[in-house]
């Protein structure tokens, strides 16, 4: 049963609102737009390692990331071997099922907390959710082999076969209070056999609209305490110095490793970095005018964090089709889902007819309050000046709008609302939004559907 | 889950839950055992005094002791190396209220009071605790026992457990109580013992471990007056499993299960937060929450679901199967994955293993099946179509043989079974005929008297009672929709549940019901099926009338294995697993082969009610058994399979 869709009217107005209290933070600008998002999944796709095995190398390392607020926070993350900076999270690795997934993992020499190794005697990564896992190298800790700091060039090769498609999380499973919090995480795809386009058999999706958010939270005391003890040349044990876990205290909450509004600017923006994934999830409107049907896209949620998180987009429902790269046995239309740490979901995410929306034959008959009567705090806006999809009208000379080409924004966050401010600065924290642009349009010359030329 | 047959819930006052539990205090029984603890000196006599006096007849009478206790857990800031005392007030059963005084409560007790489905009880509590408390039992008992029982006294709750499945109780009169260590768990098994949690093949296991997850306060639990703290400062510093808690020094001990066995975790969140119980390397499926079974059967239909972590609210309860699967040693960790802990370093963390202790050759079971055309040499038996035939992996050997019942060939009145279940703990066999065929006569019809029409069709499904010697219709195809003759609604696989009533089959031509029967109760959707499917009938009244009321689902859609024109003639269930044979050769041969014989299997299967996500196997296609070690020539003479 669809649940029942809020109010665009309050979802705009909301948003209209919110640009208002993100103006002053906003220091990625706006976002750009391509045929699809331009915070699409960006995958690592590995190489081909002995024996056909689809092969990744990874470093644990340290550096710094970047908050909306002016803050900069020490953290632990892994890296493509050779990267200039570490990432935050780590790369996002993509394989296909049935491959034989092999991860290569070293802790390069700690240097002066500027993308060396990581400071810990031992680190390691595990793969929940995958069975089979073997781990080679290194010395057997409490949860798999791990890389030991003091022997150079240390290194495990964890290898499994990808054996269900879904998404995943990889983590490290070295005292994982610590260094999980610290940061050692990533995103894992395991695409079906049916191909890249589908997220499970029989499930396809638009490849231009897909999205993994990845959900963390820190508590930047912790982060600060490592950062003092490294820099004073400590390591192991020593680097936590009073790291106290029962005392954490959480400051950020970020998706893909980015506080809101850095979360809505686009993947490999040049001010973040090392925080290279963005989280704005933008879809096409199925225009219901048009025989073709858009294809839904794909939202990929997975928790890293310590913390269970409430995440709902407004605007409207979702299907909610797997948990744990497994599908339910019957899909779930929701908007709000609890994500538990550790835990992933998969979501299609559509703009079908909502609220009778029809195009130009049936606009949403929404009245706004005339524009002169509406404040624009900070002077920057969302809005498009008009209410319906696609349509652009004059805003007063003063005002800065974001719209491209007349899209729709809604809301996409964290519900437990402590959680979308950066250190008490709001709005901010797990807080992406939802960009709705109009239908594709069919280009005979080109034999395939592409996004309106002005949201380009 | 529907209640088994015969079960009933005894109903006795105003108070009575919607689901049948209730909750009454025995006031006369309480007041005889105050006077009567008062008078400790007649202790003795209380005893015989609760035997007899205030209890319904029919109740069963438990014990459990509430009093204080210490516990040595193992200390977080020295890595384990030490231990620290930790004050709590806790339950323990006793056999009974003499056994009080020596008894010694557990912190985090994992050892449930088990009970079973369908049975009174009077759950008589023994306050020793120094201050009032009750007896809440999440989803077992009513309305809150707002008065609560006094130090030193005596209280009886009674509770006939409708469904099985895994409780949490504890005293709610003061929020203090479950900081304090006030809970325990209850464990209600099935009212028929039958290997499993729920009554229901999903929750088969072979082993079981109950999962405490709690969490202490120090500060406010070894307080010399909890009761005084300020609740506004409680923030808990140690983490538990089963009271125990996981350091660099100190492990808990693990839990030792055999690889390829289905370990049953009884999760219970007895902590005051949410959590998250992941195990590593091991896929967990749930089947029941909060004692709710998830088999498609209970209130709200869920179906079992494979997860990695299993989210648990705060008082929340999950009964997950793990198939345990690797070489001996090897462990899996199960951890609370919100990473909780007392220390860095792995010093105090809510994680414990699992861990392999031997690895059990699978047993393969025995291979009860029936042949197509006539007689036939198998292994050097002769078998004929209306027998079934046991393969014990060595030899073959006629089960049923159908001529001694009747089933015998005359002219063109041709008896020949196309599907077969057998039971192989009684003996019973389901069957259905590849065609109609004359009721058995004169020395036989005292047995085939139950059958009511002359002739047999090939849309019922009969079954033997093998104790009693006799046949019955166990489902009437056209009371379900089932036409004969023409429309091929011949029923050629056969799998049931004795106990749940719900019949599992696959037939040999298209199904679509307009009339009456649709695809799922209030849908409106007309239930078309094809003859490469897998159909389920569930009966509303269970194995009472297996053919009655009920609602058909689609239970493996052999569209989604690449099956189209192939005709899928043999169907057997597991807990997990969908397997059946075809009438025709695989359509895509994979390797190792697919004959029309073998019988296939989809492990893990999982399918959806109807939409866009297909049925799902945990593998690809797996031979389950290759009839070629029968007739390697692969005549395509099997047509009906059933396992044992």
């Amino acid at each position: 049963m669809k649940l029942p869709i809020r109010s665009k009217l309050a979802g705009i107005l909301s948003v209209a609102v919110m640009a208002g209290g993100l103006a002053a933070g906003l220091s990625s600008g706006a976002p750009a737009s391509a045929n699809g998002g331009n915070s699409t999944i960006r995958c690592e796709t590995g190489g081909v390692g002995t024996g056909g095995a689809v092969e990744f190398n990874l470093e644990a390392r340290d550096g710094y990331i970047s908050f909306p607020d002016g803050n900069t926070i020490y953290t632990w993350s892994y890296a493509l071997a050779g990267a200039p900076y570490h990432q935050f999270p780590g790369p996002t690795l993509c394989v296909d099922e049935g491959d034989q997934v092999r991860v290569n993992l070293t802790n390069p020499p700690h240097g002066d907390n500027l993308s060396g190794g990581i400071p810990a005697d031992f680190t390691s990564i595990l793969f929940p959710g995958q069975t089979g896992v073997t781990a080679t190298g290194g010395t057997a800790g409490l949860l798999t082999q791990e890389v030991d700091a003091g022997v150079p060039g240390d290194m495990v090769t964890y290898e499994f076969t990808a054996s269900a498609p879904g998404t995943y999380l990889y983590e490290s499973g070295t005292d994982q209070a610590v260094q999980v919090q610290m940061g050692l995480f990533g995103g894992l795809i395991v695409y079906p056999s049916a191909g890249r386009g589908f997220v499970y058999d029989g499930v396809n999706f638009d490849t231009e609209n897909e999205y993994l958010l990845i959900f963390h939270e820190m508590d930047p005391g912790l982060h600060v305490g490592v950062e003092l003890n490294s820099l004073a040349g400590l390591t192991g044990d020593a680097v936590l110095g009073d790291y106290d876990p029962v005392s954490r205290h959480n400051r950020y909450w970020t998706i893909n490793g980015r506080a809101f509004p850095d979360v809505i600017a686009p993947n490999d923006t040049p001010i973040l970095p090392t925080q290279p994934y963005g989280g704005l999830v933008q879809i096409n409107a199925d225009d219901p005018d048009d025989a073709f049907t858009q294809l839904p896209a794909l939202v990929r949620y997975a928790n890293a964090g310590l913390d269970n998180h409430p995440f709902h987009p407004h605007g409207n429902s979702l299907r909610i089709i797997a948990q744990d790269a497994r599908p339910f046995p019957d899909e779930i239309e929701a908007y709000t889902e609890t994500v538990a740490a550790g835990q992933t979901y998969d979501l299609l995410a559509e703009w079908n007819d909502v609220e009778a929306w029809q195009g130009s034959d049936a606009p949403i008959g929404i009245t706004l309050p005339a524009l002169d009567n509406t404040i624009f705090k900070g002077g920057v806006t969302f809005y498009s000046g008009d209410a319906d999809l696609g349509q652009q009208q004059q805003l007063p000379i003063d005002v800065t709008t974001f719209s491209t080409c007349g899209e729709y924004y809604f809301p996409w966050h964290s519900h437990a609302l402590q959680e979308i401010q950066n250190f008490d600065e709001g709005f901010g924290g797990m807080l992406t939004l939802w960009r709705v642009d109009p239908p594709k349009e069919y280009d005979a010359n080109a034999d395939q559907w592409l996004s309106p030329t002005a949201c380009r | 889950m529907a209640q088994p047959d015969g079960v009933q819930v005894m109903t006795m006052s105003s108070n009575t839950r919607t689901d049948g539990t209730m909750r009454t205090k025995n006031t006369s029984s309480i007041r005889s055992r105050i006077a009567a603890l008062v008078a400790t000196s007649l202790l003795a006599s209380v005893t015989v005094a609760a035997a007899t006096a205030g209890t319904a007849a029919a109740a069963t009478d438990r014990w459990i002791c509430a009093k204080p206790g210490s516990a040595s857990v193992a200390d977080p800031a020295t890595g384990g190396t030490s231990t620290m005392p930790v004050a709590f007030t806790g339950f323990v059963e006793v056999a009974s209220d003499l056994d009080c005084a020596t008894a010694i409560p557990q912190l985090g007790d994992p050892t449930p009071i088990r009970l079973t489905q369908g049975v009174t009880y009077n759950l008589n509590v023994v306050n020793q605790t120094g201050f009032p408390i009750n007896l809440t039992a999440v989803g077992l008992t009513g309305a809150p026992d707002l008065t609560g029982i006094a130090d030193t006294a005596i209280d009886s709750y009674e509770v006939t457990p409708a469904e099985p499945g895994t409780y949490l109780y504890e005293s709610s009169l003061d929020p203090r109580h479950a900081l304090l260590g006030l809970q325990g768990v209850i464990v209600v098994d099935p009212a028929v013992p039958d290997g499993s949690a729920h009554g229901s093949p999903v929750s088969d296991y072979s082993t079981e471990q109950v999962v405490v997850i709690s969490e202490i306060d120090l500060s406010f639990s070894n307080a010399v007056d909890p009761f005084v703290e300020d609740l506004r400062n409680f923030k808990p510093d140690l983490y538990l499993l089963n009271g125990q808690t996981h350091t660099a020094g100190s492990a808990i001990p693990p839990i030792v299960a055999d690889s390829g066995e289905r370990l049953l975790l009884r999760y219970v969140n007895a902590s005051s937060d949410n959590s998250t119980m992941t195990v590593l390397g091991l896929r967990q499926i749930i089947v029941a929450f909060d004692g709710e079974i998830f088999d498609g059967t209970g209130a709200v239909g869920e179906l079992p679901r494979n997860e990695s972590n299993i989210f648990l609210t705060a008082g929340q309860t999950a009964d997950v199967i793990v198939t345990v699967d690797g070489a001996i040693g090897d462990r899996f960790a199960i951890h609370n994955r919100n990473l909780r802990t007392s220390a860095t370093g792995n010093n105090g963390e809510q994680l414990m293993m699992i861990e392999v202790g031997s690895v059990v050759a699978p047993v393969a079971p025995d291979v009860y099946l029936s042949l197509n055309n006539s007689a036939r040499s198998l292994a050097g038996v002769v078998v004929r179509d209306e027998d079934v035939a046991i393969w014990d992996g060595t030899t073959i050997s006629i089960f049923f043989e159908g001529e001694s019942h009747g089933l015998i060939d005359v002219g063109p009145n041709i008896a020949d079974i196309d599907a077969v279940h057998v039971d192989p703990t009684t003996g019973d066999v389901w069957f259905s005929l590849r065609q109609d065929f004359d009721k058995p006569t004169g020395a036989f019809a005292a047995a085939w008297a139950a059958v009511p029409d002359a002739r047999l069709q090939e849309n019922d499904i009969f079954k033997f009672d093998s104790a009693a010697g006799t046949f019955s219709v166990w489902l009437d195809g056209s009371e379900i929709g089932l036409s004969d003759g023409l429309n091929r609604h011949d029923i050629n696989g056969v799998s049931v549940d004795p106990v749940s009533g719900v019949t599992t089959f696959s037939v040999n031509g298209c199904i679509l019901i307009a009339d009456g029967v649709p695809y799922m109760t209030g849908s409106g959707v007309t239930f078309g099926a094809r003859n490469e499917d897998v159909l389920r009938w569930i009966p509303v009244s269970g194995a009472a009338d297996p053919s009655g009321p009920g609602q058909f689902k689609v239970l493996f859609d052999g569209t989604d294995f690449g099956l189209g024109p192939e005709n899928l003639d043999a169907v057997v269930i597991s807990a997990t697993d969908v397997m059946f044979s075809l009438s025709t050769e695989f359509p895509n041969i994979p390797t190792p082969e697919f004959d029309r014989d073998d019988l296939i299997a989809c492990r893990g299967h999982q399918s959806p009610p109807l939409g866009s996500i297909t049925d799902t196997c945990t593998a690809p296609l797996a031979l389950q058994f290759d009839a070629d070690i029968l007739h390697p020539t692969n005549a395509g003479q099997v047509d009906a399979y059933s396992l044992g």
